[in-house]
């Protein structure tokens, strides 16, 4: 039982984020921001 | 008015009162009109995956309707083993589908509001489908005692958004700081769109206000007030941990890594890590099964 609870839970979010991935979408991270509330910076420059 | 109409001007070849850019001609006006503006989100749009998990969601609320009619049904045999397995992946799956929309509510595209409706449209549809195979569960098997426990399922629904806000403790903090997002691979959103909007902030506050007052309303009229909210922190404290340690990884494993095999090892190790650690504490808390009691006894 405690195997199939996991089990589950990893099927139907990774599943789901397979399909996702595979729809071209992709975990995209910034380096950290200390205040999130701050006023909107400009964008840096693209590679 | 322009200098020469100042009745007090200086004579020719005096030194002007005013700077050189008021005595320039005047600037041909900028057409300020709204449609030359773009704004930082975009209007209304169906991000896609908003439809995947819309799509997935609907699906696996068919198997959440057969959670409780398969409880019921279940009596001891050969298939009861089944049954078990059944209802834990059930469970385990009912799990997902709240990573699921916890994703993407936090790191979906768009407005938040816009994200939040998705986020609740299919809760409502996932629980609906579970409370439908209950009822009809309840009308066949429970004959005997017919009454709906209306306190007890309101307690439950008003406490959702309590649930879904502690799934997505450890999500936000992640997007507001890492500024973690789920995009199309290559896209670069202006800097504005990482930013909390005064909008949005509203727009939290709100939700995070409606969410205690939900789960106050929902008290039950004869529960004591401590036990109430000590079951309530207990739930809290489960889902950001779940959220924590196998929502936040299988993303990031998931989405994040260049090669899809690697992450697939990855989660694959992290599930079998959750579930051998899972068995061990529901051993620890639960000693001696049915065989142990009858040896004690005897």
């Amino acid at each position: 039982m405690m195997v199939m609870i996991p089990a589950g839970f990893t099927l139907t979010l990774c599943g789901t984020l397979w399909i996702v991935r595979a729809g071209g979408y992709r975990l995209a991270t910034s380096p950290p921001l200390m205040n999130p509330f701050g006023p909107p910076t400009s964008a840096p420059p693209a590679a | 008015m322009t200098p020469s109409d100042y009745p007090y001007a200086s004579p020719e070849g005096a030194k002007s009162w005013q700077p050189e850019s008021a005595l320039a001609p005047p600037a041909p006006q900028l057409d300020a009109s709204a449609s030359k503006f773009t704004l930082h989100e975009p209007a209304f749009v169906v991000p896609t995956l908003a439809l995947i998990v819309a799509m997935v969601v609907l699906i696996l609320s068919v198997f959440n309707a057969t959670m409780v009619p398969v409880a019921v049904a279940m009596e001891p045999g050969p298939a009861f083993a089944f049954g078990l397995g059944y209802m834990s992946l059930l469970l385990g799956s009912i799990g997902g589908q709240a990573a699921v929309v916890t994703v993407l509510a936090v790191w979906g595209t768009g407005p938040l509001w816009q994200r939040l409706v998705w986020h609740w449209v299919l809760v409502l549809v996932a629980f609906s489908a579970w409370t439908f195979g209950f009822v009809v569960a309840m009308n066949s098997q429970f004959g005997r005692n017919p009454d709906f426990p209306e306190e007890e399922f309101f307690t439950v629904l008003l406490g959702l958004p309590l649930l879904a806000l502690a799934c997505q403790a450890v999500p936000w903090m992640l997007k507001f700081y890492f500024n973690w997002r789920i995009e199309q691979e290559g896209e670069d959103p202006p800097a504005a769109d990482r930013r909390l909007s005064i909008r949005d902030m509203i727009v939290g506050t709100v939700v995070v206000a409606l969410t205690m007052a939900a789960v106050r309303i929902g008290k039950p009229a004869n529960a004591a007030e401590g036990s109430y909210w000590m079951g309530w922190l207990f739930a809290v404290a489960t889902a950001t941990g779940i959220s924590l340690v196998c929502l936040v990884p299988m993303v990031y494993f998931t989405l994040g890594v260049r090669r899809a095999w690697m992450g697939a090892i990855e989660v694959a190790a992290l599930a079998a890590t959750v579930a051998a650690v899972g068995t061990i504490l529901f051993i620890m808390l639960n000693p001696g099964g049915p065989s142990d009691k009858k040896k004690r006894s005897s």
